[in-house]
């Protein structure tokens, strides 16, 4: 035991020493300083955001100071680490033509550690025997996960993956392949689900092609539509909806208001913060919610007040077990481990500005709770606050409200086609408020009874008592 | 007679709440579910160091979802959010087939825990939706579960991302969850 400890401990320390080299002192994906996580798919060290999108794409992560590591990964590491991967999957990156990346944007995160790890674009060994890409090839790629590419590439791509990462287990090879290989349906979908910007970058592509060259793609989405747009769509469907939906209403703004384009852009999104995005409304929605101080506020008080409303029906009972419960055990949690259990609050300040929408978000809470339970909602607000913050660290919040605003206003596909960034603005708004009470009412009722059974549950039980 | 009829009128429609504990190997997906049955959405999480909790309602019943980190350095905070729990809820990483053995090792003994002996068991077979997903036999398998005795279990395949099976999950959890230990 206790040389298992000591194992424990030099292992650790190794790896702490290893963090100390230049290239590991920060986050290879997006240069952020002092990464707190391996990434034992490709050794190398990323941050607390680009971890959460490395587990999106089935690759492994640990943390360094929460997860034991064996010798074997430590000698791994050894041999890896930022500046070898650097060499492997950024070798045609230019850092003249790329910028960095800020580590807000989960998105342009996301983008970037697909087109690394999973499409390989910067390996500079597929260049050789492909011809430059062209924008439509992208797009051909993103928004089908066309099977011809799949299936051409795939063998080249298998070995170059084995090649590269000979250390790794099946598993991860195996979900390599799913990546690649079985992506072409279902990968795109996923993506689309996880992440409906996912989409819009690629939008974003045809936009530009719009005007150039012909819209097949674009009519391949137009066509889905129908068949996707479900206003009792379970959620899933939901953020299909919207993922497909919002492209078009992109366009109509560009043909309709053409000469007003610029005022959009300006009004619309840019501004918000420094990305260049082009204007695609919802994105504009999104990332407007997301950076800017006082709409994301408004999204965690909103978050805040579902749990307000539950809250309150769970206070109103007189056993407030649950409630109690949790208490002790916090400062347990705390007094029993080296990092306290608040730890993903303490994390949220590093990423600049958390506190800040943490405490508003609480504040603006505890008026809204009624007098006669204010005690306890009190003192289980900070608990909600504290767990929320973890959602604001990683730009969840952004998430939590847009994918509803499809299914709340779900003629959206329609009546969102000739939107200026104002009206959108203002349906955020009164979303805001209708959210509470939408919400369970969306999560209960309109779960798809029909996806379910057809779900293969094939559990067991045994009432052994 | 009418303290018992209110009693009665009380039980049939009042609100019952559960506190659910949901623990499971780092990456299984525990936070991804939570939010999935909060929020309707799927979210993009970061590795948990500590807790998330939410309250879900859902027929009637009010779920706080207690969902602790999985790291393995943090798995022995699993047992301070022990006390009260009535349903355990064990979110398994359906393709990890490397650890799964890890997971069942965590999941009896943490069953062998004199707080836990009361909670009923509900293991989600998470990630169904990737090609190389364990089925649901061999994971019952791989994880002992036909060797618990004294113990009501249920294992449901689920996805997180798209909530398959999430909700047929607190179902079983609803109807089967032992009384609230007093």
């Amino acid at each position: 035991m206790r040389s298992r400890m000591n194992e424990d401990e030099k292992n650790e320390k190794i790896i702490r020493g290893l963090l100390k080299l230049p290239h590991n002192k920060r986050c290879i994906n997006c240069n952020n300083l002092g990464p707190q996580y391996v990434c034992t798919n490709f050794w190398t060290f990323i941050c607390t955001n680009c971890s959460g999108i490395h587990r999106e794409f089935c690759f492994r992560v640990k943390s360094i100071s929460m997860a034991k590591f064996t010798s074997q990964e430590v000698s791994a590491l050894q041999e890896g680490g930022n500046e070898r991967a650097k060499d492997i999957y950024f070798k045609e990156w230019d850092p003249q033509r790329h910028s960095v990346l800020d580590s807000s944007n989960i998105d342009r995160l996301r983008d970037l550690i697909k087109h690394v790890y999973v499409d390989r674009r910067y390996t500079g060994e597929r260049s050789t025997d492909r011809p430059p890409r062209t924008k439509s090839d992208d797009l051909n790629e993103s928004s089908r996960g066309d099977s011809s590419r799949g299936d051409s590439r795939s063998p080249p791509y298998d070995d170059h993956f084995k090649e590269r990462l000979g250390t790794i287990g099946r598993n991860d090879e195996r979900n390599f392949r799913f990546l690649q290989g079985e992506r072409s349906p279902g990968y795109n979908q996923g993506d689309g689900k996880r992440n409906p910007r996912h989409f819009e970058v690629v939008d974003n592509r045809q936009r530009e092609d719009r005007f150039g060259s012909g819209t097949q793609n674009w009519r391949f989405e137009d066509r889905r539509l129908p068949d996707v747009v479900k206003p009792e769509a379970s959620s899933p469907n939901r953020q299909k909806d919207f993922s497909i939906s919002s492209p078009p209403t992109v366009r109509p703004v560009k043909d309709i208001l053409g000469e007003d384009m610029p005022q959009l852009r300006v009004g619309g999104l840019p501004k918000s913060n420094g990305i260049i995005v082009p204007n695609h409304s919802a994105q504009a929605q999104r990332t407007s919610s997301s950076s800017s101080m006082g709409s994301s506020d408004g999204n965690s008080a909103q978050v805040k007040t579902v749990n307000d409303v539950s809250l309150i029906d769970f206070s109103a009972d007189p056993e407030p077990s649950a409630l109690a419960a949790p208490q002790p055990s916090v400062p347990q949690t705390t007094a029993a481990a080296p990092q306290p259990s608040v730890l993903e609050t303490t994390s949220s300040p590093s990423n600049a500005g958390d506190w800040a929408s943490f405490d508003v978000a609480s504040q603006q809470n505890v008026p809204q709770a009624p007098g006669s339970t204010s005690m306890v909602n009190t003192s289980v607000l900070p608990i909600s606050g504290v767990d929320s913050s973890p959602k604001s660290n990683n730009g969840g919040q952004w998430s939590t409200m847009q994918h509803h605003q499809p299914s709340l206003f779900p003629t959206g596909d329609s009546r969102s086609s000739i939107p200026t960034p104002n009206t959108h603005v203002t349906a955020l708004n009164n979303q805001a408020r209708l959210f509470p009470f939408a919400l369970f009412t969306t999560v209960t009722r309109t779960f798809d009874f029909i996806n379910c059974s057809s779900f293969s549950t094939c559990g067991q039980t045994s009432s052994g008592d | 007679m009418g303290s018992a009829l209110s009693r009665l009128v009380k039980m049939m429609f009042a609100r019952r709440e559960m506190r659910i504990l949901m623990v499971g190997l780092d990456a299984a997906g525990k936070t991804t579910i939570l939010y999935k049955l909060k929020l309707g959405e799927v979210i993009t999480t970061i590795p948990t160091i500590g807790f998330n909790v939410e309250t879900v309602d859902y027929k009637n019943v009010s779920f706080t979802v207690w969902d602790v980190g999985g790291q393995d350095k943090i798995r022995p905070l699993w047992r301070h959010y022990f006390q009260n729990t009535q349903g355990l809820i064990f979110v398994v990483d359906s393709n990890d087939k490397e650890r799964i053995l890890e997971a069942r090792d965590e999941l009896h003994r943490m069953l062998s825990e004199a707080e836990l002996q009361g909670a009923t068991l509900l293991v989600f077979a998470n990630k169904q939706d990737l090609p190389n997903a364990m089925s649901i036999s061999e994971i019952t398998d791989k994880l002992g579960l036909h060797a618990l005795r004294q113990r009501r279990w249920y294992i449901q395949s689920a996805c997180a991302t798209s909530g398959e099976g999430l909700y047929e999950g607190l179902d079983w959890l609803s109807s089967n969850i032992s009384n609230k230990p007093k």
